[in-house]
């Protein structure tokens, strides 16, 4: 966290990985409970960047789609068997789709709540896709860097 | 009421949705009106702490330019000292020293006080710098923040021991600026950390590129004719009466480590004098 806020290759991308601690969680786990958590989470990130609020509405938003954009990828067989979603089991591009669009969802509620208003919309439309291609891949090279082989 | 427990249970996951996000959405608001409670800002203990932390091994990684820096200060200030008594030098310098005002009143109005930065961004629409001093070192609210170079922010919120302040990187920061004798409103845009807005500077000034815009003084927050950056581009769109100014800022924000925090010892006594007038 404190490493990635330092870090800017452009100004209209905003590296950020935690996101993938919310869509790491077990599949089976309550709405509601990742809801809370992930607001918790946003609230953290949000002490630290001085922005009260808007890294913790993002947050809230992308677990209350998380259900969404997993049964939007339902593989054949159901979850029943899958207790966490990663991309060793459910495959890589399984895993780049569903980490795709919620990170997209997610840049979309931020980079909207930030500006707040739709005057550079097109600006704010540059800065969610752009944002949304360079955290997909850090997230993956994170993912294939410290990811557990054997779960 | 059995029937309203089940349909909330049935839902709750919406209801939880929409409560967290309530409560995300009156915090934002909330935050960005009034000046933020101490206990969630990033000025507060364990957070300031925890960027101490982060920052001492940063701190190793910038140490030349930070002696560079500190040396061409120390330049300017002889310069400044040696200027300042003889009139003879004044004329034979090439660089033009800045003008020292001796005024019995202004003469200790503004107090300067080192501090260190240790959380910055630059990335947000609203920036802000974490400082590692605070209330026990003196700061308090609606103190201004200078580099070496140029003006940084202004301080919002103090703990014991760190404050947190408004960059001039932040769509909220409203500042006077002048250049010349022609005053306009600064702002940023939000689009790069290099480079600032000046509005409302009429289109009869006679100005050029890389002229110095610098404070106005009247905000009582930051001594006046302090550099705030220079022009990098200005155009006057047709029918307009003022001139739109690009400014190239004078402080590097991506490299931003030490600060002062600036003081006016006449700060109280202007706010009460003019409360009192508009008062009337």
């Amino acid at each position: 966290m404190l490493v990635l806020d330092n870090v800017e290759l452009h100004r209209l991308v905003r590296p950020l990985i935690y996101p993938l601690i919310i869509l790491l969680l077990p599949i089976a786990m309550p709405g509601a409970l990742v809801i809370i958590l992930s607001m918790v989470l946003g609230l953290i990130i949000d002490v630290f960047n001085d922005t009260l609020g808007l890294h913790a509405s993002a947050c809230v938003f992308m677990a209350f789609c998380r259900p969404f954009v997993l049964s939007i990828f339902r593989p054949r067989g159901g979850y029943e068997q899958f207790a966490m979603p990663s991309y060793q089991k459910l495959g890589l591009s399984w895993f780049l789709r569903y980490v795709g669009l919620s990170i997209f969802l997610f840049n979309a509620f931020f980079f909207l709540v930030e500006a707040f208003n739709f005057r550079f919309i097109h600006l704010t439309l540059f800065k969610i896709i752009l944002s949304t291609i360079f955290c997909l891949l850090l997230i993956l090279i994170h993912q294939m860097l410290f990811a557990r082989t054997k779960v | 009421m059995r029937e309203l427990i089940s349909f909330f249970l049935k839902y709750n996951v919406l209801f939880v949705f929409i409560l967290c996000e309530t409560l995300c959405f009156y915090l934002l608001s909330t935050y960005n009106t009034y000046h933020r409670a101490s206990a969630v800002a990033s000025s507060n203990a364990i957070t300031g702490s925890l960027f101490k932390m982060s920052n001492d091994v940063a701190d190793y990684v910038g140490l030349k330019g930070e002696n560079e820096t500190l040396h061409n200060e120390n330049a300017r200030l002889r310069q400044l000292l040696f200027n300042q008594n003889s009139d003879e030098l004044k004329r034979d310098t090439l660089v033009e020293p800045i003008e020292v005002t001796v005024d019995s009143v202004h003469l200790r109005s503004y107090v300067f006080t080192a501090a260190k930065v240790i959380n910055n961004s630059t990335n947000g629409l609203y920036n802000n710098i974490t400082i590692n001093k605070g209330s026990k070192h003196g700061f308090k609210p609606d103190m201004g923040l200078v580099s070496a170079n140029g003006v940084v922010g202004i301080i919002k919120n103090v703990s014991t021991n760190y404050s947190s302040a408004m960059s001039l990187l932040n769509k909220n920061l409203k500042l006077t600026a002048k250049i010349k004798q022609y005053t306009g409103s600064f702002a940023w845009d939000g689009m790069d950390a290099r480079y600032a807005q000046l509005k409302e500077v009429p289109n009869h000034a006679n100005i050029q590129k890389n002229d110095t815009i610098s404070t106005s003084g009247y905000s009582s927050i930051f001594p006046e004719n302090f550099m705030i950056g220079t022009i990098e581009d200005f155009e006057l769109k047709e029918g307009s009466n003022f001139y739109d100014i690009k400014i190239k800022l004078a402080t590097d924000f991506y490299k931003l480590r030490r600060v002062d925090g600036v003081e006016n010892l006449n700060r109280k006594e202007q706010i009460e004098l003019e409360y009192s007038t508009a008062n009337e």
